[in-house]
């Protein structure tokens, strides 16, 4: 209720530019993993809302439900259902170098969490077999501070450092740890380097180190990223390379919409204690995609993909079809 | 969650299991018409030029302006442009691509979101709200 005040009250105040805006993705997505086969409709909205020149208002939400056979040769579906915030947070700009923001926000370690997890921005429908290594809920609850440290035109470095509490709640799950990233970026070598910690502060103590790699050849469609995490007790890696067809007719014809994606990953076991969300054992797993690139941000996402492991090799066989939406969260007037 | 590396979600948020009744099914997919139906409304057309549809590796906006504006205002414009572009391409569709186009009225918003997500500078910030509203 009282978020909803403060949006109207924004109305009033906000430039014709700042209109709130509703964005997000609605997407139905199918996988055989091991031969089990399952179903998803998920849209994910994200409201963000401007209040004044300082103050920024974000949250995304996700709807779904998974139909999937239920287990032990029983016959029939089960159903999963979840609908609930994924993070709340109000972003205070307090000068060019600092942003604080407070609240429920997605913890900035490494670059998947923050960056890939949106059902539209994904390449895959899955995430990487590392993305609880020192990500854990994948929320924070608290505080983090954010900004640019130095932009300029050969290289910039920017920062995050947060801190959460521990929260049981089913909405904003979270675990007590604080963290930060730093990261270097050189725009003539289109090339970013990422560090960053975590120490969690319950349960088991752990730190959690992770690199990020990102490198665009510039004027080429290619993307190569990549992440390194080590953990107390597992360590793991993915490289992702996505390469554009737009050389062919550009990237509007029926051949430059084609995205061939290649993601490498490994998981190493240290021990058995199973605190990161990880498989207990060592896993290998590649992943090979053709996405198309639909007219109106509309994406096409297949993928096969072959998971090895000392408890038992399978394929992983994945489609799906997303839709992102991006629009004022209601009509604005001209000024 | 059955397969814990399937979408992005807290795991704690999906343990719990319900059947999906008829009644449930059918108010999923009338809220699905629904938000269907209203998109075109809410997604208020905008005119091609105050529409804002970056794409990478154009420089867009800037010929329109190009062809009304005096020479050097014209230049200064063009490279404001390029600025604009070059900062969308380094910090925007490095994770993601840019969509189709939105309206002229949340391109601040989207800005402000880009400055906090991507941590831009001032500088960037103002430029790509440039190029946006060319």
């Amino acid at each position: 209720m009282v978020f909803a005040l403060a949006l109207l009250c924004a109305t009033k105040i906000v430039a014709a530019q700042d209109t709130p805006l509703l964005s997000g993705g609605v997407a139905f997505f199918h996988s055989t993993s091991g031969g089990s086969t399952d179903f998803t409709p998920v849209i994910e909205p994200l409201l963000a809302a401007p209040i004044g020149q300082h103050l920024f208002i974000e949250s995304r939400a996700t709807l779904l439900e998974t139909w999937l056979p239920k287990g032990n040769g029983q016959s029939g579906d089960d159903h999963i259902h979840f609908i609930g915030l994924n993070y709340l947070s109000g972003d205070f700009l307090i000068n060019r170098h600092l942003t604080l923001v407070a609240g429920s926000y997605l913890v900035p370690f490494a670059s998947y969490n923050e960056r890939l997890s949106p059902i539209w921005i994904n390449n895959f429908q899955d995430t990487p077999l590392i993305a609880s290594l020192g990500v854990n809920t994948g929320t924070g609850l608290g505080g983090m501070a954010r900004g640019s440290v130095v932009s300029h035109e050969k290289y910039s470095v920017d920062y995050t450092a947060f801190y959460s509490t521990r929260s049981n709640n089913l909405q904003f799950p979270a675990d007590r740890e604080f963290g930060g990233r730093v990261n270097l970026y050189l725009p003539v070598q289109r090339l970013e380097v990422g560090f960053s910690y975590d120490r969690v502060l319950q349960g088991v103590h752990e730190n959690f180190y992770g690199v990020h790699v990102w490198w665009e050849p510039k004027d080429t469609a290619l993307r190569l990223r990549s992440e390194f995490t080590s953990g107390q007790h597992a360590d793991g890696y993915w490289v992702e390379a996505d390469y554009r067809l737009q050389r062919f007719g550009g990237p509007d014809s029926v051949i430059g919409r084609f995205e061939p994606v290649f993601r490498m990953q490994q998981t190493f076991r240290r021990d058995n204690v199973a605190s990161d969300g990880l498989l207990p054992v060592d896993v290998q797993r590649a992943d090979f995609a053709i996405d198309y690139n639909l007219p109106h941000n509309t994406r096409i996402l297949t993928s096969y993909g072959r998971q090895f492991a000392s408890t038992g090799d399978h394929n992983v066989w994945e489609t799906g079809i997303v839709y992102r939406f991006l629009f004022p969260a209601w009509r604005a007037k001209d000024k | 969650m059955g397969d814990r590396y399937r979408l992005s979600l807290p795991l704690s948020s999906v343990e719990g299991k319900r059947q999906m009744t008829p009644t449930r099914l059918f108010s999923m997919t009338l809220a699905a018409v629904l938000v269907s139906a209203s998109l075109p409304t809410l997604a208020k057309p905008v005119p091609q030029a105050a529409s804002s549809t970056p794409q990478s590796g154009s420089t867009a906006g800037s010929s329109g302006m190009h062809a009304t504006a005096g020479k050097p205002q014209a230049k200064k414009q063009l490279d404001q442009a390029d600025e604009g572009n070059r900062i969308f391409e380094q910090n925007c569709s490095r994770c993601h691509n840019a969509p189709d186009g939105f309206s002229s009225h949340i391109s601040g918003t989207v800005v402000r979101h880009m400055r906090v997500r991507a941590n831009l500078s001032d500088h960037d910030e103002q430029e790509l709200l440039r190029f946006f509203n060319p």
